[in-house]
This record gives C-alpha cells, sequence and structure tokens, in this order.
C-alpha cells in the first residue's frame, strides 16, 4: 500500500465535475455577459439622449439669444438621430452582426460566451460539426486516445476521431482539410514520424490551409535486448533485417528475393556466433512492432542499393519488403515470462521500447545497432538506427474555434512535456531538451 | 520554411482574441479539482469554482495579459477564493466536519477515490500551508512547477525539491 502512493496516484484522486453543474455554472456567467452588455447599452443610450437634449437646450437658448428661430436649429438637431443609427447599422452589418449581436444571438440553444472569435459563418460551420479527426501512425493515434480519455472536456459534443494511417496519409488529409466541409477525406490534426515536407507545406497552401503549428512528440524507439546476464548483444540494421525480414535478397542471385532461410545468426553474418535466431516482441499489431518495421527493418533493408532505389521507383513493394516479418516462428509473442525466458536463453532477443529497456537496467540489456548504443543522447541526435522524431501539425484556424480541440491538443502538449502518459514516445528526459517541449506553441509561416 | 511569433497555446488563444468558451472547457475542470485538493473533498467546491469563475467573469476586462497568463490570472483569484474560505471555515469548522463527499460515477471506484481522498486529507492537514497548497496546484489542478512557482512565488526547482519531499512524506505515511 506504502508503494501505491506517488504523481500517478495523486493524479488519479481527481474527478470530473458534473456536467450539469459546468452546463449550469457556464449559462449564469453567460447570463452575467448579456446583463452585463444590455447595461452598458443602456447607459450608453442615456448618455447619447442626455447629450442631445442637453446641446437641443443649448442651442436653443443660443438662438433665442441671437434672435433666429429656434425651430430650425431643433429640427436640425434631431434629424441627426436616425442618420447616426444608420451609421451605427451599417458597421453592424459590415462587422458581421456586430459585437452586441454576437453576444445576444443564440447558437444551438445557447447564448455563445464567445467574444471576438473568428468569423460568424466559420463558427457556425464548426458548430455543427461533431468531430475533429485526427489521423496519424499508430504510436500517434494510440497516445491522442489516451489523452483524449483523460483532457478532454466532459459532455463535450465535440469528440476527436482517430484515423490510423501513415505519416504521408496523414499530413495529405491536413493539407486537404477546409472549415466547414464534411470531407471524410480530411484532418485536424496529423501525427508523423517525420517533419512536414516543404512540398505538402505547398498543398496545404494552394488548398488553403495555411494556419498550422508543428509540435515536437518526442521520440519513438525501439530495442533489441536480452538478459543482462550476457551482455550487450552487437548487430548491425543489416543482420536484423535479414534475420527478421519474411522475404530477404538471395546471396547467390543479385537482385532476387527468397523466402528467409536464415534460421541462426551466423548465417547471417559469420561474424556472428551460431545461436539459434529468436525474437521475443509484443503483437504485430503494436506501436512497438509498428517503429520497428519502420526503423531498424528498414535501416537495414536500405543497406541494399537496389532495395532501397525501390522507395522511389515502387513505394509499396519497398514497404513490402521492408516492412514484412517473417512468420515462421522466429519472431513470436514475448508471454508473460520474459525475463525468465531471456535469463534462460541466452539467444533469446526481445523486441522492446526504449523506456522500457531503460526503466530496467537491471534487467536488459541493450543491443548496440552498428557499433551506436541506444541511450538519449543518441536517440536526441538521431543516430540510433532504432529511432524516430515524431510530431504533431495542428490545424490553427480550427483550434481557434472548436473548444474541444483547444483542449485535446492542450492535454496532448502537456503530456509530451510532463512525459508522464505517453506509453511508446521517448520523452525530453534531458533537461537540455524540456524547453523545446514546454516551448511554447509556434505557428508556421510558409 | 520560416517560424514566426511564438507563444504559448494560451497565449496564442489569447493573441488571437480571447476564446471564453474554450478557456472555460479547459480551466473548469482545474479549477475544480484544485479545490477538492485545497478542501480535501467534495463539500463546496463547486460553489467556489463557480464563484471564482464568476469573478474573472466580472473583472476580465481588468484583465492584463502583457501581466500574467490567462490561467496564472484565474488561478490567483482561485488561490484567494480558497485562502479566504478555508480562513473562515476554520473558525467555524473541524476539518473533519468538511470530508463529506458526494461524487457521481461508479459506485466502487467513487468509494475508493474518495476513501483516498479523505485520506489524504488528513495527512495533508499536517502538512505546512504552503504545502497543502503545493499539492493542490500540481495534482489537482495539474499544473507545471514553472506555473506553481509564478503562483506561489517561490523558484521553480524550489517547487520540485518540496514537492518531492512532500510526496516522500505522505508516502511514508500513506
Amino acid at each position: 500500500m506504502k508503494n501505491e502512493l506517488n504523481d500517478d496516484f495523486l493524479q488519479r484522486l481527481r474527478a470530473e465535475p458534473s456536467r450539469k453543474f459546468l452546463s449550469a455554472l457556464k449559462a449564469d456567467l453567460d447570463r452575467q455577459t448579456i446583463d452585463r452588455t444590455r447595461a452598458r447599452r443602456t447607459l450608453f443610450r442615456t448618455a447619447i439622449l442626455a447629450a442631445l437634449i442637453g446641446g437641443s437646450a443649448v442651442a436653443v437658448a443660443f438662438a433665442l439669444l441671437k434672435g433666429s428661430r429656434p425651430a430650425n436649429t431643433l429640427a436640425h438637431v434631431v434629424a441627426i438621430g436616425p442618420s447616426q443609427s444608420a451609421a451605427s447599422k451599417m458597421a453592424a452589418e459590415r462587422s458581421g452582426g456586430g459585437a452586441s449581436k454576437t453576444i445576444a444571438a443564440p447558437a444551438q440553444g445557447s447564448v455563445p460566451l464567445v467574444l471576438g472569435v473568428a468569423p460568424a459563418p466559420d463558427t457556425a460551420a464548426q458548430q455543427s460539426r461533431v468531430a475533429f479527426v485526427v489521423a496519424g501512425p499508430t504510436a500517434i493515434i494510440l497516445n491522442a486516445q489516451d489523452i483524449a480519455r483523460r483532457w478532454m472536456p466532459p459532455g463535450s459534443k465535440v469528440q476527436p476521431e482517430f484515423n490510423l494511417t501513415s505519416s504521408s496519409e496523414a499530413l495529405a488529409m491536413l493539407c486537404h482539410a477546409r472549415l466547414g466541409t464534411a470531407d471524410p477525406g480530411s484532418a485536424d490534426i496529423a501525427g508523423a514520424s517525420r517533419r512536414i515536407l516543404p512540398s505538402e507545406l505547398e498543398t496545404c497552401r494552394f488548398n488553403g490551409v495555411t494556419h498550422l503549428a508543428e509540435l515536437p512528440s518526442g521520440y519513438e524507439s525501439v530495442v533489441l535486448a536480452r538478459s543482462k546476464l550476457y551482455g550487450p548483444p552487437k548487430l548491425s540494421a543489416r543482420d536484423i533485417f535479414l534475420a527478421l525480414a519474411a522475404e530477404v535478397p538471395d546471396s547467390r542471385r543479385p537482385q532476387t528475393l527468397i523466402k528467409n532461410p536464415y534460421r541462426t545468426w551466423n548465417a547471417v553474418d559469420s561474424a556472428l556466433l551460431e545461436e539459434r535466431i529468436e525474437i521475443l516482441g509484443p503483437p504485430l499489431s503494436s506501436a512497438t512492432a509498428a517503429a520497428f518495421r519502420q526503423t531498424l527493418m528498414e535501416a537495414g533493408c536500405a543497406t541494399f542499393p537496389w532495395l532501397a532505389a525501390l522507395k522511389q521507383t515502387d513505394s509499396k513493394r519497398y514497404e513490402k519488403v521492408c516492412r514484412t516479418l517473417r512468420e515462421d516462428g522466429v519472431y513470436r509473442d514475448r508471454g508473460e515470462k520474459l525475463r525468465e525466458h531471456l535469463e534462460t536463453y541466452p539467444n533469446a532477443l526481445a523486441l522492446l521500447d526504449f523506456r522500457e529497456v531503460s526503466a530496467q537496467p537491471e534487467t536488459f540489456a541493450a543491443a548496440s545497432i552498428d557499433g551506436v548504443e541506444p541511450n538519449i543522447d543518441t536517440i536526441v541526435a538521431e543516430t540510433y538506427a532504432g529511432s524516430r522524431a515524431m510530431f504533431i501539425y495542428v490545424n490553427t484556424e480550427h483550434l481557434r474555434v472548436m473548444p474541444a480541440m483547444f483542449s485535446f491538443v492542450s492535454g496532448y502538449r502537456r503530456s509530451v512535456a510532463e512525459s508522464w502518459s505517453i506509453p511508446t514516445l521517448v520523452a525530453p528526459q534531458r533537461q537540455a531538451d524540456a524547453a523545446k517541449y514546454g516551448a511554447p506553441l509556434q505557428e508556421m509561416k510558409f | 520554411m520560416t517560424l514566426e511569433h511564438a507563444v504559448s497555446l494560451t497565449e496564442f488563444m489569447e493573441t488571437n482574441e480571447l476564446n471564453w468558451d474554450a478557456l472555460y472547457a479547459h480551466e473548469a475542470p482545474r479549477i475544480y479539482n484544485y479545490f477538492r485538493f485545497r478542501l480535501g473533498s467534495d463539500g463546496d467546491v463547486e460553489e467556489l469554482t463557480a464563484r471564482t469563475f464568476e469573478h474573472a467573469w466580472r473583472s476580465r476586462s481588468r484583465y492584463r495579459r502583457d501581466l500574467a497568463g490567462f490561467a496564472t490570472w484565474l488561478f490567483k483569484i482561485a488561490q484567494n477564493i480558497g485562502t479566504d474560505y478555508l480562513r473562515a471555515r476554520r473558525e467555524h469548522l473541524p476539518l473533519e466536519a468538511a470530508v463529506d463527499v458526494t461524487l457521481e460515477g461508479t459506485p466502487e471506484r467513487d468509494a475508493e477515490q474518495r476513501s483516498n481522498l479523505k485520506r489524504l486529507a488528513l495527512l495533508c492537514a499536517a502538512l505546512p500551508e504552503r504545502e497543502r497548497e503545493l499539492v493542490a496546484l500540481k495534482y489537482g489542478a495539474v499544473i507545471n512547477n514553472r506555473m506553481i512557482a509564478q503562483l506561489t512565488g517561490l523558484s521553480e526547482s524550489n517547487v520540485g525539491t518540496i514537492l518531492h519531499r512532500v510526496v516522500q512524506t505522505l508516502r511514508d505515511q500513506w
């Protein structure tokens, strides 16, 4: 029981306020806003009326003293009233209804508290939407779902929709997004395992998506590790690809793929020991497995120039060859007794998230890849092949008019900065990097 | 690609005209939980939350974004309201009288949460006022050490050190 009390435990003592209370308080505040506006308007009208009457009296008195006809002057002064009113009306129309009209106009059965937000038609379009879309790769989506559960305001009508897709597709969805459209192919927030490309920004601009912010989201890092008893293995990305890909280049026939025949490490690389290849890992649908395929596997695949060239010429084939794991039992589910298994079998390696390994240095010894050990420095420097930087891109135009999206993004940033709720990403563990994640939101200009 | 004006998320909202709807949705649960942790119960929490927002609403024309972020300003109001309330309550009620909780949710989870919150409140009662405030800001409102430092006048590192020590103390007594 003693050990239970930690940061996470304390935060779990939080509770959401009841929807009834939040709605009632908001309605009260709305009412105050309207009352204040009415009171201010009444005061303003009274002052104008007093000024007119006072002015008229002075004018009449002045005319009487001068011996001119007061009626004409009075008529002239009174005639100013309607023309001022018309001018005010026109000004109100130019501003899309005017501030006072915006405050008083009911939206979806309630009076909006929003003062001077985006233009009314856009706001209305956003309010008609029931979701904002978050698209991206597995790690981003898993985190986003967790963050939405944790941070979205209770009772919010606007809920996030999650679309699991590749980084490129997510960014394409972001760039096609338009305010107020129900296009299913659009996203308000896109996650990516790379930075957005200049060409993608150009697409965004062409499609009218010109307000974006980039949020660094840590690093997704995976390692192969074995029991601490046997010390850290030394592997290359090429070894890993040849050991685990479903199809590998035939050593006797260049540029031909064959079903992976390798069963021992020394068959992959004669410098390695004659030990059975055995990798224990999470399900292939997991974020860790996806990251493994797209980092270490791809890095090894790219050491074959003709396979690397496929990325430009036949990207689908490239992905199939470089990212498909063999299914003949060499890679299998880690099971519940991973530690015991690794201690029993020196040849067995586990595919793990970096954070899991770094949290248990007494249990695991992480493999160096091409001479680079996985640690926070090599990950941040992007020299470790099993790691990739993650980003999310936010349509800030939508952020301004969707309170729920604002809450989500705010929660996301806090989670990344504080790192306590990110299950798969390496959050800033160095003091020097903290500023980068806690840094203010930046809007891109392009 | 060049990057333009750097502003925090809240500041971003503010510089692009205050969106009170969004700020309310974002800050209300935090203020609510700040008071829960400060009081150690749900009694009067809604009342104090409402009082904070009503005060903020009434005086929002006086809010100066060049002096403080919106959240900092709002929490300053909440702190003052909380202090006044606790001062008045101390004159009339023992702590135990306030530990009267009514929550929404599943009965089992709520019962456990109630029990834990009550227990935490009793342990916190033995802590100095400043440390109780830090616990409420950190774990109730879930705000970072930098902002806590702004609200309490402590340095950021001092906030971290005190909180670490407080959690250690609470854990020992739990």
